[in-house]
């Protein structure tokens, strides 16, 4: 009965495949990509609706029936573990009236119970007990999942990473990350026990500007010198993150010569920036002890690949930016064309001394929490970008740096000068190709 | 005289307390970061934690915690000329109330202060307002209080915050 009928979905937009095309040239973007309500929805539908996009960490969900809410684009899910150890991604609204069954952050239950009439979910998402089942017509089938808390179309996880993807098709999560992976590998291969854990809370900022402005900026690595002159000390040397300050300016004002360090890009706009010029590793008798139990798993020359630090901050598109030598990833969340959460998690690296995974925990209130010294600049340059890029003076965001000087390297990406900005030039790439009605993704 | 009744004897007067808070307050509503700082004992921390009754900085992220190493960085990064998140630079006003004075010293000798407060902010359009809960550890020196801990836990401490530059 009911599950015969097909809705046509709401009005189509306004914007044609030929005006998204417009709006992508090669070395610039329109302003419109950042400032359009129109676009930001179908984002929503079409890229956060079809991209794969972290959900959570396997850590967060540790036990059968641990659950942790969260956002899928705009919709609020469940990443569960159901009673068999499945994860699942389910959403968090109850078949009957769509009420948001579960109001808790997180916890265990082995039943999601909607507060409205009583519909009673599993861990799973399916369907358990209806109070009054004789009220409703004998002929509705309440095993269909229709009558369930319908699950999200494709979920997994690498190394611990869940991702999911609203679309049932598309390539799959490994085709999807391709040579990014290997900064997750960076991440994860530096725990001694060769996993990670979420579990120093999670701090979360917003910003007042679109989404795309924090995940461009993450592949940006000589903005550094300017946005973040006001974190650097007379010698241009960055009060210390982790192990020591990379070193910004030459001096006083004379910017480093960012181009050696590069910056690698992936199919699917994903990236990083290479290593700043970081001129103190981590000492220190805590740190010995963390590389002595790195090396008893892996052996000397092993151990030393695993430290090696050439890789600064990645991005895995659209939703994630990550240090693995910072130890955090931060989840970027859209909420409206001008507005995005990002929430930044320390990663518990396991079998590393305690103490270095709680100075890890403490380090981001220096670094990127709300007030950090390093992370306002950011977020204030880019909701000025914001402002700037709401009137039609200038229509065009430029990214020409180093406009096809990109090479071909390892692990399937391209690798480009500090200052290109072909990695950007990677995502509005794919950005059109998933913005375009059913044009699909290659 | 038992030793309790010693220390008893040594409680300071609410008065001073709350005249103490409204000094710490003022300098940091005129911007005057280096005094306010003065006022910490060297191995004092200034901590805004993400966490309701959150035990330690280690247990969960925190959004500020700030040793004096830490506040001498963000102090001179505040008087520097490109800290593009002050310009321009905030407008403050701390209301700080309900003052209350734990009757019994903690164990290394402070004095525990309980209150709550309002922040108003003022940068370029619309004013912010932030509020909580203050918990200051206080020790007498001189005739004079040092800060070993402040502590502001906002009421919305697990939610998610627009830039914040300058002192909770």
């Amino acid at each position: 009965m009911l599950s015969t009928i097909q809705i046509q979905r709401r009005p189509q937009t306004l914007w044609t495949d030929d005006q998204l095309h417009a709006l992508v040239q090669p070395d610039r973007v329109h302003r419109y990509a950042y400032v359009d309500p129109g676009v930001f929805e179908l984002e929503m539908e079409r890229v956060f609706g079809q991209a794969w996009i972290f959900v959570g960490h396997e850590s967060q969900v540790a036990q059968p029936n641990d659950f942790l809410a969260t956002t899928l684009g705009s919709a609020p899910v469940l990443l569960t573990r159901d009673e068999d150890n499945q994860l699942h991604v389910i959403f968090n609204r109850c078949a009957h009236r769509g009420v948001e069954v579960c109001s808790a952050a997180s916890g265990n239950a082995r039943l999601f119970r909607c507060p409205y009439h009583g519909w009673t979910y599993r861990s799973s998402g399916t369907l358990a007990a209806i109070p009054q089942r004789k009220s409703y017509p004998p002929d509705i089938d309440f095993d269909d999942p229709q009558w369930s808390m319908r699950r999200v179309p494709r979920v997994d996880s690498y190394r611990g990473f869940v991702f999911a993807s609203l679309s049932a098709e598309g390539p799959d999560l490994a085709t999807y990350l391709n040579g990014i992976k290997h900064s997750l590998d960076d991440l994860v291969d530096r725990a001694p026990d060769g996993t990670v854990s979420f579990r120093g809370g999670v701090s979360r900022y917003t910003v007042r500007a679109n989404w795309k402005m924090q995940i461009d900026n993450g592949v940006d690595l000589h903005h550094a010198s300017y946005a973040h002159a006001s974190t650097l000390d007379e010698d241009g040397r960055q009060f210390s993150r982790h192990g020591g300050g990379p070193r910004l300016l030459e001096g006083k004002r004379r910017a480093i010569d960012w181009e050696a360090f590069g910056v690698v890009g992936f199919d699917f706009g994903h990236g990083y920036q290479g290593r700043p010029p970081v001129e103190t590793l981590p000492s220190g008798p805590v740190y010995e002890a963390y590389v002595a139990s790195l090396e008893a798993k892996h052996g000397k020359a092993q151990t030393e690949a695993i430290l090696k630090y050439d890789r600064f901050n990645s991005v895995i598109y659209p939703s994630l930016t990550f240090q693995a030598f910072g130890q955090h990833i931060r989840v970027v969340r859209p909420i409206a064309v001008d507005r995005t959460e990002v929430s930044i998690y320390p990663v518990w690296l396991d079998g590393a001394p305690e103490k270095m995974n709680r100075d890890a925990i403490r380090s981001i209130a220096a670094t990127h929490s709300a007030a950090s010294l390093i992370q306002t600049d950011d977020v204030e340059i880019f909701e000025r970008a914001q402002r700037g890029l709401s009137t039609g003076t200038n229509e065009w965001v430029m990214f020409a740096g180093h406009m096809g000087t990109e090479e071909p390297w390892k692990e399937g990406g391209w690798r480009g000068l500090g200052t290109s900005e072909f990695v950007s030039r990677i995502q509005y790439k794919h950005w059109l190709a998933y913005m375009c009605e059913g044009a699909g993704h290659e | 005289m038992n030793s309790i009744a010693a220390v008893a004897q040594h409680a300071p007067e609410l008065r001073e307390v709350e005249q103490f808070l409204y000094r710490e307050a003022r300098l940091l509503d005129e911007r005057r970061f280096e005094e306010w700082s003065e006022l910490f004992t060297e191995d004092g921390v200034y901590w805004v934690p993400t966490l309701h009754d959150q035990s330690s900085p280690d247990e969960a992220v925190s959004i500020f915690y700030d040793t004096r190493d830490t506040m001498h960085a963000r102090i001179k990064r505040l008087a520097h000329p490109d800290v593009h998140i002050q310009a321009p630079p905030s407008h403050t006003t701390h209301l700080v109330t309900n003052i209350e004075l734990d009757p019994d010293p903690l164990p290394a000798g402070e004095w525990r202060v309980y209150a709550c407060f309002v922040l108003a902010e003022f940068r370029r359009t619309e004013p912010r307002w932030y509020a909580g809960r203050y918990e200051f550890h206080l020790l007498r020196q001189g005739g004079d209080f040092k800060m070993r801990m402040k502590k502001a836990t906002l009421v919305d401490c697990s939610g998610s915050f627009t830039a914040m530059a300058v002192y909770i």
